[in-house]
C-alpha cells in the first residue's frame, strides 16, 4: 500500500492547525468537515490497519479537489514547515484504492468509459492531428465535450494570426485519470497522447486546458515521455502573438486552479484582456493565487457539492464584473452551471478576443 | 450515553447502528444528506486543536467519536433537532470550525454532533446602525471578507479567523488581536437567537444598552453550548481604518511594559494592537530585526494604533511618550514583524510533531497588580513541572488589567508518558495562576481543557453557574462535559 509509506507526511497533515479552512471549498461552500486534514487522520488509520476500505471511508479519499488553494494559505501559518499538498498523498491513496478494487463505482464507470472511448468523456468524434506543422493545438476532451466554443474561437484566432497549426482532438493526456487514482490507464493514455503529439513534430504546443500544460510541462518528464516544442497555454501564446480585440463593457477574470497556483500564469491573460479595446477589467476580491476553485476539475462523487461550490465563486465573482473570463474549460463548466441563476455571463478568453 | 471508541463503532459497521427512530426523525428534519453515521465523517469531530489530541492522532487513536453527525441548515432544523435530542435524552455537541483549542467539541458522552457550518449566510448589514447579522456557522474570515467587500470591518481577529466561526467565537467568549480598540467578543454582539435544551428559541433585543434586567446576551456568551445553542447574532461592525501606525519598544522589564499599557489605556488611548512580549520570547524578534545586543535582556511592547488619520497621529504621539517614560527604547519593526507572522504557528506545531513532544498557550487573565506576578509564578511553575521552554506575553489590554498567555514546551524520555506531562503541566499552571487571584481563562473557554479547575476560579460564585444550567437544562443534554459542568 502506497500511503503506508507516506506516514510522516499524513500525520503532518493530520495534525496541522487547518488554517486554510475558511478557503477550503468543502468546507467554506458545502458546511462539511472535508479538510484535507481530516483525510489525512482516516488515511493514516487505514495505513495503520485501524480501519477499512468501507465506501466512506473510501469516499474520503476524494473529497478533495487538489486544487491547492489550501497550500497558499496554509503557508501564511507555517512557512513552508507544513507545506500541505493533499495531491502528494491522496492520488496516492486513491491509487491504492484502485489497486484493491474498491474505487467508487463513479471511478470504476469512467476507467469503463476510458477503455471503450479513448477519451474520458465518451467522445465518438476523435480526430487526430493530420499532417505536420510547426504549431499544435490540443483540444482535449474536457474541452470538446463542455467547452467546444473555445476551441473554435481559438482556431479562429490563430487562423486570423496567419497561424499554420494543426489540430489534435483524440484520445486524453492522462492527468485527470492520475488525480483520481487510475494510475496505470494514465500512463497508457499519456504514452499515446504523448505519440500523437511527437507525430506533428511541432515546435510549439497550445493547449487551452491549464491541466493539460501542467501535465505535458510537470507529469510527463516524470514518466520519461519528452515532448518536443515549447508547451504553452493558449493565453501564453496569444499574449506572445500580440492579439488584441474588441469588448464593450466590464468583466472580471477567475484565475483557474492549473492556470494560476500550478502553473503560476497570472498575468498573460490580464496583458490579452488589457489590449481589448472597450474592456474594463475589474480585479475581483479573490484573485491571482488566491483565486477560490469553481469545482472539481473532472469529476466529483457528489454534483450537488461541486454546484455549491460553483454557485459561491460565481457570487463573489459577480460582485465584480456581469462578464466572468475564464482561462480553463473546466471552469468554464463549472461556472456554466450556475450562470443563469448568478446572473453572469462566462466566457473564455479566447472567445473575448475572437469576438 | 458514553463516547464510542474506533473499535466500539467498527464492530457496529460501517454505518454506525443507532437508534432507528432517532434517525429518521433527524433526516426528516434536516434530510437524508444532512444527517451522517458513518465512520469517516465522525471521524472528522474526534479532536480539535488541544494538544493532547494530537498526540491521539499520532498514535492511530479516536477515543470520542459521536454517535452522528447532523448538519442544520437552519434554525427551525436546530429547534427540532434539539427537541428530538430531548426527548430521547441524547447529548447534543454543537460544532463550528472545530478549531477549538479546549476540547469543547468532543463527545465525551457520546451523542449528536450538530455542526453549524451550513448555517453560513450573513444575513444584515445595517450600515446606518453599525451592526451586522451573521449566522452562527459563518466561518470568520468569511464574515470579515463579505464586510470589507462594503468598506466595513469586523473588529475581531482572532488568528483563528480562517478556522473559526461566528458562533465558535461567541461560545468560548473569544478574543481577536485587535480588542483593546474594538473589544473582546462579548463587546462586539448586540444581540444573539439561541435554541434552548426544550427546542425553543430565544431571541435576545437588538439595542446598543438596555435596562430590561439581566443582560442575557452576558449569560450565553461563553457557555460553551452548555446552555443553548447560538444560532445567529447580531454584532458591532465598523468603517475600514483609513491609518495604521506601529509604535514599538524595548522595555527595561517587563513590569515596566505592563505600566506603559496601563498609562496609555489611562490617558484615553485605545490602540488596536497591544502586545507585551517578555525578554525571551521576544529574542528571536530582536535578532531577526539587528538588536541583537538587547536580545534576551529588554522585553518588547508594541502598538497598533488604526482608525482616523488625525486620531492616530494623536494616539502614536501618545504612546511615544508614555513608553519612553517608562525607560523604553525605540525598536523599529517589532509591530510590523508580528502583523507580517500572526497566523504563524509554527512553533507550537514543531513541539506536536516530535512522538515525544507536546506544548501549549496558556491563556489567563488578571487586573494590573497580579500581571507580573502572574507571569512569573506561571514560568516558575511551568519549569518546575518539567517543561523545556517556558516564555510569554500579554497579547489584550484593559483598563483595569490584561492577559497573559504563557507558552511552554516539553518532551519526555517515553512517548507515552507526554500526555501525563502535560496534565501535570496543567496543573501548576493553574494553581499558579490561582495563587495570584487570576482568572484562569481569558478566551479560549473551560471545555474539557481547565474543566478540573474551573470551579477554583471563583469558588463561591461557581454554584450559581450550576444552578443555570440545570434550570435551562435539566436533562443535562447540552455539551455534556464542558465547562465544568
Amino acid at each position: 500500500m502506497r500511503i503506508a509509506n507516506m506516514r510522516e507526511r499524513l500525520e503532518e497533515t493530520a495534525i496541522d492547525h487547518v488554517y486554510y479552512r475558511a478557503y477550503d471549498p468543502m468546507v467554506r461552500c458545502v458546511g462539511r468537515e472535508y479538510t484535507p486534514n481530516r483525510a489525512a487522520q482516516i488515511a493514516l488509520l487505514v495505513a495503520a490497519g485501524r480501519l477499512q476500505w468501507t465506501p466512506d471511508v473510501v469516499e474520503a479519499m476524494y473529497w478533495s479537489f487538489n486544487s491547492r488553494i489550501d497550500q497558499i494559505w496554509n503557508r501564511d501559518n507555517s512557512g513552508e514547515f507544513f507545506d500541505i499538498d493533499e495531491g502528494e498523498w491522496d492520488r496516492p491513496a486513491r491509487a491504492d484504492l484502485v489497486d484493491a478494487g474498491k474505487a467508487p463505482d463513479w471511478v470504476r464507470a469512467l476507467e469503463a468509459n476510458v477503455t471503450a472511448s479513448g477519451n474520458m468523456y465518451g467522445l465518438a468524434d476523435d480526430q487526430g492531428a493530420v499532417g505536420r506543422a510547426k504549431v499544435l493545438y490540443l483540444c482535449d476532451d474536457i474541452t470538446r465535450a463542455k467547452a467546444v466554443t473555445v476551441a473554435s474561437a481559438i482556431k479562429r484566432l490563430l487562423t486570423a494570426q496567419g497561424v499554420e497549426f494543426v489540430t489534435l482532438a483524440k484520445g486524453t493526456d492522462g492527468w485527470g485519470l492520475y488525480d483520481l487514482g487510475l494510475w496505470e490507464l494514465a500512463e497508457a493514455k499519456a504514452k499515446e497522447y504523448a505519440g500523437y503529439i511527437r507525430e506533428v513534430g511541432a515546435t510549439t504546443v497550445v493547449a487551452n486546458n491549464p491541466a493539460v500544460v501542467y501535465a505535458l510541462r510537470e507529469w510527463y518528464p516524470k514518466l520519461g515521455l519528452e515532448i518536443e516544442g515549447e508547451v504553452l497555454h493558449h493565453t501564453e501564446y496569444l499574449d506572445r502573438l500580440g492579439v488584441s480585440g474588441k469588448f464593450s463593457g466590464r468583466v472580471t477574470l477567475h484565475d483557474s486552479s492549473y492556470q494560476g497556483r500550478y502553473l503560476g500564469i497570472f498575468d498573460a491573460p490580464r496583458n490579452l484582456l488589457k489590449r481589448v479595446d472597450g474592456l474594463e477589467l475589474v480585479e475581483c476580491y479573490f484573485a491571482r493565487d488566491k483565486a477560490n476553485p469553481t469545482g472539481p476539475l473532472y469529476a466529483f462523487f457528489d454534483e450537488g457539492f461541486s454546484k455549491q461550490v460553483a454557485a459561491r465563486r460565481a457570487a463573489e465573482l459577480a460582485l465584480s464584473a456581469p462578464v466572468v473570463v475564464t482561462t480553463d474549460p473546466a471552469s468554464k463548466r463549472n461556472l456554466g452551471a450556475v450562470a443563469e441563476e448568478s446572473g453572469i455571463n462566462i466566457q473564455d478568453v479566447a472567445e473575448v478576443l475572437a469576438g | 450515553m458514553t463516547a464510542l471508541s474506533l473499535e466500539a463503532a467498527l464492530a457496529r459497521g460501517d454505518a454506525i447502528q443507532v437508534d432507528p427512530i432517532v434517525l429518521t426523525q433527524l433526516e426528516a428534519v434536516v434530510g437524508k444528506r444532512n444527517v451522517a453515521t458513518g465512520i469517516a465523517d465522525l471521524i472528522c469531530y474526534a479532536h480539535d486543536i488541544m494538544p493532547p489530541s494530537f498526540k491521539w492522532v499520532r498514535r492511530d487513536d479516536v477515543p470520542y467519536l459521536p454517535q452522528m453527525v447532523v448538519y442544520p441548515g437552519s434554525t427551525r432544523d436546530v429547534q427540532e433537532i434539539v427537541g428530538i435530542a430531548a426527548y430521547n435524552r441524547i447529548p447534543v455537541i454543537p460544532a463550528g470550525g472545530t478549531s477549538g483549542t479546549i476540547g469543547g467539541i468532543l463527545a465525551v458522552c457520546g451523542g449528536i454532533v450538530v455542526d453549524m457550518k451550513r448555517m453560513n449566510k450573513l444575513l444584515e448589514v445595517d450600515e446606518y446602525s453599525l451592526t451586522a447579522t451573521a449566522q452562527a456557522g459563518m466561518l470568520g474570515q468569511d464574515y470579515e471578507d463579505q464586510l470589507n467587500m462594503r468598506g466595513f470591518i469586523g473588529g475581531h481577529y482572532p488568528q483563528s479567523i480562517r478556522c473559526s466561526t461566528v458562533g465558535g467565537w461567541i461560545a468560548p467568549r473569544g478574543v481577536g488581536t485587535f480588542s483593546s480598540k474594538y473589544g473582546k467578543i462579548e463587546d462586539i454582539v448586540q444581540s444573539l437567537e439561541i435554541v434552548l435544551a426544550d427546542g425553543s428559541v430565544a431571541r435576545t433585543k437588538n439595542a446598543p444598552r438596555a435596562s430590561c434586567g439581566p443582560d442575557l446576551d452576558q449569560l450565553f456568551i461563553g457557555s460553551e453550548g452548555t446552555l443553548g445553542i447560538i444560532t445567529e447574532a447580531t454584532l458591532r461592525i465598523w468603517p475600514a481604518p483609513k491609518r495604521r501606525e506601529w509604535v514599538s519598544y524595548g522595555m527595561p522589564t517587563f513590569e515596566a511594559g505592563v505600566r506603559a499599557s496601563r498609562d496609555i489605556l489611562a490617558a484615553g488611548v485605545a490602540p488596536a494592537v497591544m502586545r507585551l512580549y517578555d525578554n525571551v520570547e521576544i529574542a528571536g524578534a530582536y535578532r531577526e530585526l539587528g538588536y541583537g545586543d538587547a536580545a534576551g535582556v529588554e522585553h518588547g511592547l508594541y502598538l497598533g494604533c488604526e482608525g482616523r488619520e488625525d486620531l492616530v497621529e494623536l494616539e502614536v504621539k501618545i504612546a511615544h511618550e508614555v513608553c519612553k517614560g517608562h525607560g523604553g527604547v525605540l525598536r523599529p519593526g517589532l509591530g510590523e514583524r508580528w502583523w507580517d507572522k500572526r497566523y504563524d504557528t509554527t512553533y507550537l506545531k514543531k513541539a506536536y510533531m516530535l512522538p515525544n513532544g507536546i506544548g501549549d498557550a496558556i491563556e489567563c487573565a488578571s487586573i494590573y497588580r497580579s500581571l507580573t506576578p502572574m507571569h512569573d509564578a506561571m514560568v516558575a511553575a511551568i519549569k518546575e513541572a518539567g517543561a523545556a521552554e517556558v516564555f510569554g506575553h500579554g497579547s489584550h489590554f484593559y483598563p483595569t488589567g490584561g492577559n497573559l498567555y504563557v507558552i511552554w514546551s516539553a518532551f519526555a524520555e517515553d512517548e507515552r508518558e507526554i500526555e501525563g506531562k502535560y496534565w501535570r503541566i496543567m496543573d501548576a499552571a493553574m494553581k499558579a495562576v490561582l495563587s495570584v487571584d487570576g482568572s484562569i481563562g481569558h478566551h479560549h473557554g473551560i471545555g474539557v481543557n481547565k474543566g478540573p479547575w474551573i470551579h477554583l476560579d471563583a469558588p463561591t460564585a461557581w454554584p450559581v453557574v450550576r444552578k443555570i444550567k440545570a434550570a435551562l437544562d435539566p436533562s443535562g443534554i447540552l455539551n455534556p462535559g464542558k465547562l465544568g459542568l
